[in-house]
């Protein structure tokens, strides 16, 4: 099952998604071992398609998922999407693709932020994508860096200043025992000054330097270094009028001069900033809009949602949520990790349909990675069964059903617990054992330990993707004839109504 | 350490003409600030030795709560906990837990749905699995770590006896799960409760592990609860099956009989949502609508008439009682039963006035793509 080989991947056709020759190995400790968590896969998807990806833990099924995302990279590989080599792209780049992949993960209850209100975790891809769509223009980036550095060294600078000539003028007068020298600024100018210090000149900086938003911190550096000018004004022509045109004096006209001229140059970037924020204001109206669309398209109330907290939902509820989130950036490729592995049958045929609704109404296409085959099948338009980090077999889903070729596929096909009590699972083809370490795995393929058709051959030659029906192909030295289908299942009583 | 047994392994008198187990009108609630949650809710059982019991039910129907008011594994404050439980004649719904210690382990024991977090993570196995042993059956180390060796050879476990030294962070969780059933059995219990064992699992070791529980069950002779919410799980493997909604007892019957001829439309709604893999791809499930009940305000009248595609104006005044059917055994809570001239009136009246419940069902499937082969005449 060695599964190398690019002969399942479609040439003709757009696809969106390919995936080539994907490796991806992580390191055991400082062993110089390696874990062998996706060897040599290829699979591609076309837009509008699900793809199943199919296999039981540790088949590198969650691994391969997460490298097409870019998270982490593959080792080696490459992931093409609409065009572009993901792998090449780094930073911005990269970042700028994000919002057309989403992801929605196995855990709906872990997946949910359990602080925050199920309005701002929906809302949040837009936060962070309202200032990738709207950005501040190059000037107020600069400027906004160089302010923010500014306030920050004047800040220092004039309570330097401030403490120095404190501690001057006190031990001065402490030395003359005269405490007239202190220095005696009229009340309301040190109230003020120290209300406008505190509030402008401490927290202004602190504010621009934590908060993550880039126009609040324009806006934050703005004000700490407005308070800074009027303080050093302030004190400037209070020194002058005590003590004339001294030292201290041209120290504080320097700095009241710098920190006007400053406050001059944000006072002229102030209008772009009004922009910013009126823009800002409609932005955040359309966000609630979006935030209450999507809440609405996966049966969530958005009235009754918004301000409540993930564990007020049941898990099904979450994974809705989790859905919405995935969705309100309006994404092509949704790359679902066992979305329903966690939730009772019931709820599953409820967010299964509501994936497919989904589909058809925001034209998305699907790679959906689940271990149970019966649940792929149901969603997917192409599966492809792994095994220990190679794909196995790749077709159809009603083919694979019909005529598993892969042995490995005929196991996962038998294991699945039927509902009919007089169905009997076929034993032969019910696997033992367990998947084998993905530190040292099996020479040539890769199942053949467990395989029940395992020869010599399989231990030395690594079997290639090949082709024996139309879209099915199967890597496999001794795939399983048409003539030896494993015995249909009874059908069920009262299986479906029609 | 070690304390008095205070009656050993034989302690109970079997009754030959006794069953093994009989609850008789078991209710469990949890007295909370909202009210009591009524999580076990009158439900009455009889399991005989050697057989298996299917209990079957979504999230909160009380199925993991039941098999644990029956072995008495409940906290002791805040909860009422009346009826009768007879195990072997006696009983032990009154019994201390002092009492009980002689009852778990050497008399019934319980697998737990996540191996990782039921076995002790800083103990190593060997001595989790001789500590029942030594202490039910007054083994010396010696013996007790022979019999864990013979255990975990019969569990199928690989290389046991290194096994035996090892961390359950060095197991999969199929071989984990193995050794929970290892110490399960340990000490020979006449009843085995499996809460989910398998819903942890990949779908390769959940056959494994169900494979092993049922030739585990036939060698000794035992009888087994098996809790699950998957009909597929319970289907071939069980002699009975309990469905369990909101608390209550939906529908119980022998296992070929529920699935033949079921009566309640929660037993077949359950069964619908389940994706079947000889459908095309891309059929509409069959979802159920809604939530399962608030245990606390139960819907009035029957609890499953909120979601029920048969669902009348009877059904949300009058709580249906426990209705016998013709084949001996079969039991089920229902005014207008699956596939009776009433069921069948009550369904085309409700798809007639749109009940949304009941016009889902008539939604043409959504089957968009096309089937590159068509499917062999043997299926």
């Amino acid at each position: 099952m060695a599964g190398s080989g690019t002969a399942h991947l479609r040439t003709t056709g757009e696809t969106l998604l390919r995936a080539e020759n994907l490796v991806v190995e992580f390191p055991v400790g400082r062993t110089g071992l390696k874990v062998h968590a996706v060897s040599d896969v290829s699979i591609d998807v076309r837009e509008g398609e699900t793809l199943g990806l199919v296999g039981e833990s540790g088949c590198g099924k969650s691994t391969t998922g997460r490298a097409l995302m870019q998270l982490p990279s593959p080792t080696s590989g490459d992931v093409i999407y609409g065009g572009t080599d993901l792998t090449e792209l780094s930073g911005p780049d990269l970042r700028r693709v994000r919002p057309e992949m989403q992801m929605i993960f196995q855990d709906p209850i872990s997946s949910l932020n359990p602080r925050r209100r199920v309005g701002r975790i929906v809302a949040e891809p837009l936060r962070i994508w309202a200032s990738e769509h709207h950005p501040p223009s190059a000037t107020v980036r600069i400027a906004m860096r160089a302010l923010t550095g500014a306030a920050v060294i004047q800040a220092g600078f004039f309570g330097l200043l401030a403490i120095f000539w404190l501690i001057n003028t006190g031990l001065k007068s402490l030395m003359a025992w005269d405490f007239t020298l202190l220095p005696d600024f009229d009340n309301w100018l040190r109230a003020s000054s120290a209300l406008i210090v505190l509030g402008a000149v401490v927290f202004g900086p602190l504010l621009a330097a934590l908060s993550p938003n880039i126009r609040d911190r324009v806006s934050a550096a703005r004000l700490a270094l407005i308070g800074v000018a009027i303080v050093s004004w302030l004190v400037f022509l209070r020194a002058l009028a005590n003590d004339g045109f001294n030292n201290a004096g041209t120290l504080s006209f320097a700095a009241a001069a710098a920190a006007t001229a400053i406050a001059l140059v944000m006072v002229w970037l102030l209008p772009s900033s009004i922009a910013d924020f009126k823009q800002m204001v409609d932005v955040r109206a359309e966000h609630d809009r979006k935030v209450i669309e999507v809440l609405e398209a996966v049966g969530i109330d958005p009235e009754a949602a918004v301000n409540r907290r993930p564990h007020e939902f049941s898990g099904g509820q979450c994974q809705r949520i989790c859905i919405a989130r995935a969705l309100v950036l309006d994404p092509k490729l949704i790359i679902c990790d066992e979305p329903v592995s966690a939730l009772d049958v019931s709820v599953q045929a409820q967010i299964l349909n509501l994936l497919e609704d989904m589909k058809q109404r925001y034209g998305l296409t699907l790679v959906f990675i689940a271990h149970d085959l019966a649940v792929v099948k149901n969603v997917s338009d192409r599966v492809a069964v792994m095994y220990l980090g190679k794909l196995c077999e790749v077709a159809p889903p009603d083919d694979l059903y019909a005529k598993p070729a892969h042995p490995y596929t005929a196991a996962l096909l038998s294991s699945i617990p039927v509902p009919d009590p007089t169905y009997r699972p076929d034993e032969s083809t019910t696997l033992a054992g367990e998947i084998p370490s993905p530190v040292a795995p099996p020479s040539g393929c890769r199942f053949r330990t467990r395989c029940p058709k395992a020869e010599d051959m399989c231990a030395q030659v690594e079997p290639k993707m090949r082709q024996i029906g139309l879209g099915h192909h199967v890597a496999c030295h001794f795939p399983i004839e048409l003539t030896e289908t494993r015995p249909s299942s009874a059908s069920l009583a009262k299986s479906s109504r029609s | 350490m070690r304390r008095k047994v205070i009656s050993g392994p034989s302690g109970f008198q079997a009754d030959p003409n006794a069953h093994l187990l009989k609850v008789v009108d078991l209710k469990t609630h949890y007295l909370t600030g909202r009210g009591p949650v009524r999580a076990v809710d009158g439900v009455s059982l009889t399991l005989d030795r050697g057989k298996t019991l299917g209990v079957v039910g979504e999230s909160g129907s009380g199925k993991t709560q039941l098999s644990r008011s029956i072995m008495g594994l409940l906290p002791t404050k805040n909860i009422v906990r009346a009826g009768q439980i007879f195990y072997e004649g006696h009983d032990i719904i009154s019994y201390t837990p002092d009492q009980m210690r002689s009852v778990w382990g050497s008399e019934m024991s319980m697998v737990f749905q996540d191996p990782m977090t039921s076995l002790n993570p800083v103990i190593k196995i060997g001595r989790q699995i001789t500590e029942s042993l030594q202490f039910h059956l007054d083994m010396d180390k010696g013996e007790a770590s022979e019999t864990a060796l013979a255990l975990l050879t019969s569990v199928g476990i690989p290389e046991p006896a290194q096994r035996l030294g090892e961390y359950p962070h060095q197991l999969s969780g199929g071989m984990r799960q193995r050794v929970t059933i290892a110490i399960a059995l340990a000490c020979g219990p006449k009843l085995l409760f499996a809460d989910e064992p398998t819903t942890a699992l990949d779908v390769t070791v959940q056959a494994q592990i169900l494979n092993l529980l049922q030739a585990q069950q036939k060698e000794r002779h035992m009888a087994m609860i098996l809790v699950t919410h998957d009909l597929g799980v319970v289907a071939g493997r069980t002699d009975e099956i309990a469905v369990m909604y909101g608390g209550k007892v939906a529908e119980q019957a022998p296992t070929p009989v529920l699935f033949s001829h079921m009566k309640h439309p929660y037993t077949e709604a359950l069964l619908n949502s389940i994706p079947k893999i000889e459908q095309r791809s891309h059929t509409r499930l069959e979802a159920i609508g809604g939530r399962p009940p608030d245990l606390v305000h139960p819907p009035a009248g029957c609890n499953f008439s909120p979601r029920c595609p048969y669902a009348q104006d009877k059904c949300r005044t009058e709580d249906p009682p426990l209705i016998e059917a013709e084949t001996p055994g079969h039991v089920y809570r229902c005014w207008y039963p699956v596939d009776s001239p009433e069921g069948r009136d009550a369904l085309a009246r409700n798809i007639a006035a749109g009940v949304p419940n009941a016009v889902q069902l008539t939604e043409t499937p959504l089957v968009d793509a096309p089937v590159a082969t068509p499917a062999p005449s043997s299926l």
